[in-house]
């Protein structure tokens, strides 16, 4: 009975913590886009595409200086962070793009999303406020 | 060689300034409270060569002086970028650089500055001055942070005297899965000024009419790049080409002839069509990066270097340091321009009250002829190290060789280039983005 209940203590365990490895691709509430696929989002990171699937030009989030990019970055696009430095500088300074949006925060993440409709960011957990809604789970 | 200023299109060069200038205000004042987004990137860099009389460049239109052995003025550069969305599909983007060069003032310094226009998702539109995209690292040449190396291989990008036109371009991108296709046209003029190879004297270049097509295609671990341009150049007739048809009119022996081929050859370059094609492919798995290039430089007869240029580059990165090493060259196919009179035999040419002699204008074409021909290849060793985000510190040694005659990517004075030369060159940089 002991053994059991120490088992099941440890799955636990080890679901909660798989679960704070999940990253949330978040979106203001009233985006009319439900949900995105991995591609979608790489997409969008990567500076292939700069709009939904409606045609609205999406405010892309990036959160400079936080540990959770780098697990971002790794989980999603398969890079670290001096790679992903280097490809977005090629692309800024080409003249190709505006350079990401960055929130460092998470509570700066939350009211800038909150106020935009058409931008999206990622942070390490369900979005608390209801004016966020989660549009992809990447797991670390 | 002097160039000289063509027939213009008045209307185009207005747009062209207007653009310009619409480009630097709008991010500047317009939007300044709301989100005007300022980046730059910079490099200290030290580069030190072994040949007393021959200068490093690394780019052909920096200030050149061949005595000059060790310095930062080669690599060290500081761009700042200031970039505004103005309206739902509107941007501009103004980047101001600051580095070697024989000129100095807001005109050159200002490397980007347009206004871009996205009428839908896919298709991007640009107008005023913007990169001109050559080669694989035309558009951020100047970065030196995006790539593994100090600077871009010199036997590729050294001699690329155009960095940026006024004018328009368009580019389609789409993606498919993993697979993302770009295709970019770009049209405009450039006038680059470049040094004489002794530093002493100062040319005004033109090229006309670039028109630049490029198609690249990214997927995994992979970056391609397929790209055709071309242009016009505009050449003057050099001062000197009035000794050699005076020689031409007055010695009917062997120097008269090569006078006349020589002023004839000279008379010729102007408007000349110069054709670049380029294909380039980089791998990067996290771990192993591999970059090659190769492109055909031709022309119909303007005087630039022609033949084929490319480099293959290997690196491996251990955590932070990311040891690699470069192969490079560019062969000419270009034959060198010799005499074989006796210049000296003739009597000098008049010139006013006094007069020159003939040799002095022998030595004149034959600089300005063979004085655009590059023949060499460097092998090169360096290791990156990525001390701290978006800083960059590098080492790297390479070894030049170089074929007599054809020194075109090196400061040096009249005689130098008559013997190979072997150059050894040590440099250091540290890197940042912002």
């Amino acid at each position: 009975m002991m053994i059991k209940h120490i088992t099941l203590t440890c799955i636990l365990v080890l679901l909660a913590s798989l679960s704070q490895a999940d990253i949330y691709v978040v979106a203001n509430r009233d985006n009319p886009i439900a949900s995105m696929d991995r591609q979608a989002v790489r997409d969008l990171y990567l500076a292939r595409s700069r709009a939904f699937d409606d045609g609205a030009a999406v405010t892309v989030y990036d959160r400079n200086d936080t540990p959770l990019r780098a697990r971002f970055l790794r989980s999603l696009l398969g890079m670290n962070e001096r790679q992903f430095d280097a490809y977005w500088a090629r692309l800024v300074f080409a003249g190709r793009v505006l350079p990401l949006a960055q929130a460092e925060q998470v509570d700066e993440l939350r009211k800038r999303i909150a106020e935009d409709v058409n931008a999206i960011g990622y942070m390490d957990e369900m979005p608390p406020s209801p004016d966020l809604k989660a549009l992809l789970v990447v797991a670390d | 060689m002097p160039l000289l200023k063509p027939s213009s299109d008045t209307v185009r060069r207005s747009l062209c300034a207007c653009l310009l200038t619409l480009a630097c205000v709008i991010p500047g004042t317009l939007y300044a409270e709301t989100d005007l987004q300022v980046s730059g990137f910079g490099t200290l860099g030290l580069s030190v060569e072994t040949e007393d009389d021959m200068g490093f460049l690394r780019d052909s239109n920096q200030s050149k002086d061949p005595e000059k052995d060790g310095s930062i003025h080669a690599d060290s550069i500081l761009g700042l970028q200031l970039s505004s969305r103005f309206a739902e599909d509107w941007r501009a983007t103004t980047q101001f650089v600051y580095r070697d060069r024989p000129e100095q003032g807001l005109e050159e310094a200002t490397e980007l500055a347009f206004i871009g226009y996205r009428p839908a998702g896919n298709l991007d539109l640009r107008a005023g001055r913007m990169a001109v995209g050559m080669f694989q690292l035309s558009d951020y040449r100047r970065v030196d942070y995006v790539n593994l190396w100090v600077r871009p291989p010199t036997e590729v990008y050294a001699w690329i005297l155009p960095s940026y036109i006024d004018g328009a371009d368009a580019a389609y991108s789409f993606a498919h899965g993993d697979y993302f296709w770009r295709l970019k046209v770009q049209y405009g003029d450039t006038k680059p000024v470049l040094e004489s190879p002794s530093g002493e004297q100062q040319f005004d270049t033109e090229f006309n009419d670039f028109l630049v097509g490029t198609l690249t295609l990214d997927f995994g671990n992979w970056r391609t790049r397929l790209s055709y341009s071309q242009s016009k150049t505009a050449a003057s007739v050099p001062g000197f080409v009035a000794g050699l048809d005076y020689l031409a009119a007055t010695d009917l022996g062997a120097v008269g002839q090569e006078a006349a081929e020589l002023g004839a050859r000279l008379r010729s370059a102007s408007g000349k069509q110069v054709r670049y094609t380029q294909a380039s492919a980089s791998y990067d798995n996290g771990d192993l990066i591999v970059d090659t290039e190769i492109a055909r430089l031709s022309t119909s007869g303007a005087l630039v270097p022609t033949g084929i240029a490319g480099y293959i580059s290997v690196g491996h990165r251990f955590d932070s340091l990311t040891p690699y090493m470069v192969y490079s060259r560019f062969d000419s196919d270009q034959h060198t321009y010799r005499s074989s009179a006796n210049w000296f035999a003739v009597p000098p040419v008049p010139a006013g009250p006094t007069s020159i002699p003939a040799f002095v204008f022998r030595e004149a074409a034959l600089g300005s002829l063979n004085g655009v021909m590059i023949e060499q290849y460097t092998h090169s060793l360096g290791v990156r190290w990525d001390v701290a985000p978006k800083i960059a510190l590098k080492a790297q040694w390479d070894r030049s060789y170089v074929e007599a005659e054809k020194f075109a990517i090196w400061a040096h004075r009249d005689g130098r280039a008559s013997s190979d030369a072997k150059v050894d060159i040590f440099s250091a940089a540290l890197n940042f983005i912002f």
